[in-house]
């Protein structure tokens, strides 16, 4: 009666495992193709003349779009057939191998979902960055830029290399800052704990005795109880012969 | 890790016969919590983070009625560890309680670790109105605590955040209290420029002219070398060509200043706006003429 449902249970997990493979490798494929897309898109933003920032934008747009939804719709499939994996795995027995795979499976597809969405924000603020500059004027953009003088920019490159360091700077001063903070606290808690420590060395005499009267009391407590209990149980019994 | 698995499904099954059974001497809690705790060792052992966590989570009930709360609030926290790789919610959901308890008992400055730690978990997650609630906790508390680099470090998520959900004012008034901040540190001070051109951006967001204006001027009162840095040119640049509703020149002057220092991601974001609601000014004075 059992064997045909577990070896149907068996074939399902085989076969959900299959499809689960399956669609990885194309999320994989896709991802890289994803990625290539929007190094070619970062290129395609930064060309000049008007001709060629006009096409390429639009036409990496569109199939950056639809490349997106395919990807979008194949983590959903994947997260399906995960689900319906755990739900195969428990009504089955508790078998450790497939544990583990089901375990891969979600790890994978964790990873997965981590890349996409790193990759989407790149795309994202690449996008935006070209739809910012990006003008009608370009032409005269890039000719009134050609007539500006050298030496100054030079100093003014310079100058934003300067600026940079100085954030950098700052993020590391305020994490040293931050640290001295905790390091400032943790003595704090220490010089407590020493002070507590102290006081309870002065008063070890005393709770070494409280500790033996507590001993006692308990001792005491549990003859007390034994006696009771007894002397109940021989009344019970004397009532019972005498009936 | 097949042993692991069965190892830890003994002591759980140890500490569950412990919990309901009467014990006479002795308490079963103390006993079921180091069972718990050898399981959820077991269960991370064997990679197992689901149970690991829902046995983390025992622990901290068994912590909780034995009134140990610092230790029951340590094991939400690993609960969390665990369910971080798995399950969002669940790691959101232990370490409030392990907010809730630190608070209890006093431990502040690690509320406030650990509720900057869900901002973030939230921040992964993109949902960015629960990160900036969540980091706007953080930051009081640190606050409380006297600890203010790391406040302010909250502050600025809280501020970047609210400009991206178009909460323009209260990224202004972030900006600036840091702004002020820093330039009574000696350290800080050279950093006010950068604070200072986010909340110009934000003030540019807004679409104000009379605003910017006067928020120009506030800026240069705050702090006397602004107005000779290349971004208090770029924002009364562009605030010139917003009055003159001249997109071209908007690009231009952004165009100039990015090709020397490179405008991050949240900049661009904020600049797009700006220029999308300028085109959409000079589209309607077009259909007008």
């Amino acid at each position: 009666m059992r064997d045909p449902n577990l070896e149907l249970q068996e074939s399902g997990w085989e076969e959900l495992r299959k499809e689960a493979r399956k669609i990885e490798g194309d999320l994989d494929v896709k991802l890289s193709s994803y990625a290539k897309l929007g190094a070619r898109f970062t290129q395609g933003g930064s060309g000049s003349g008007y001709v060629d920032s006009g096409s390429p934008p639009i036409g990496s747009s569109r199939s950056w779009k639809s490349m997106e939804m395919e990807i979008q719709s194949l983590l959903e499939k994947l997260l399906d057939i995960n689900d319906s994996m755990s739900r195969c795995a428990a009504s089955a027995g508790p078998a450790t191998s497939v544990t583990q795979k089901l375990a891969r499976h979600r790890d994978i597809l964790h990873e997965f979902t981590q890349e996409f969405r790193r990759i989407k924000g790149n795309i994202n603020s690449m996008r935006e960055h070209a739809e910012l500059l990006s003008s009608v004027r370009d032409d005269i953009t890039d000719f009134k830029t050609s007539g500006s003088m050298s030496p100054r920019m030079q100093l003014l490159r310079e100058r934003a290399a300067i600026h940079g360091s100085i954030s950098h700077i700052d993020d590391v001063i305020s994490q040293a800052q931050a640290t001295r903070a905790v390091l400032g606290s943790q003595r704090t808690l220490f010089t407590d704990v020493q002070g507590k420590v102290k006081v309870l060395g002065d008063k070890f005499p005393m709770i070494r005795s409280l500790l033996g009267s507590i001993r006692r009391r308990r001792s005491r407590d549990t003859l007390i109880l034994s006696a009771v209990i007894a002397a109940c149980t021989l009344f019970l019994i004397i009532y019972w012969l005498s009936k | 890790m097949g042993d692991h698995l069965a190892r830890a499904e003994d002591f759980e099954n140890k500490a569950e016969k412990k919990l309901s059974s009467w014990g006479l001497f002795g308490s079963k809690f103390e006993d079921a919590a180091d069972l718990f705790d050898k399981s959820a060792n077991s269960y991370k052992l064997a990679k197992s983070w689901d149970k690991a966590g829902s046995t983390y989570i025992k622990l901290a009930s068994c912590h909780l009625k034995l009134e140990s709360k610092h230790e029951a609030a340590q094991a939400y926290v690993d609960a969390a560890r665990c369910y971080k790789k798995t399950n969002i919610n669940e790691s959101v959901s232990c370490l409030d309680n392990a907010v809730n308890i630190f608070c209890e008992i006093g431990r502040l400055s690690m509320a406030a670790r650990y509720l900057k730690e869900i901002a973030e978990l939230y921040e992964s997650e993109q949902n960015i109105s629960q990160a900036v609630a969540y980091y706007e906790k953080s930051a009081d508390f640190f606050e409380n605590e006297e600890v203010n680099t790391s406040a302010n470090q909250c502050k600025q998520k809280v501020a970047q955040f609210s400009a991206q959900l178009e909460q323009y004012q209260r990224s202004i008034e972030i900006y600036e209290d840091i702004a002020r901040q820093s330039l009574s540190n000696t350290l800080l001070k050279y950093g006010v420029k950068g604070h200072l051109l986010n909340a110009g951006i934000c003030e540019l967001c807004k679409g104000d002219v009379i605003a910017i204006t006067n928020a120009l001027e506030r800026y240069q009162d705050l702090d006397p070398t602004f107005s000779g840095t290349r971004e208090y040119r770029l924002l009364a640049d562009i605030a010139a060509a917003i009055d003159e509703e001249d997109v071209g020149k908007f690009t231009e002057v952004i165009k100039e200043f990015d090709s020397l220092t490179p405008l991050d991601s949240w900049k661009t974001t904020l600049l797009l706006r700006v220029k999308d609601k300028l085109k959409a000014k000079e589209i309607e004075e077009d259909d007008l003429t």
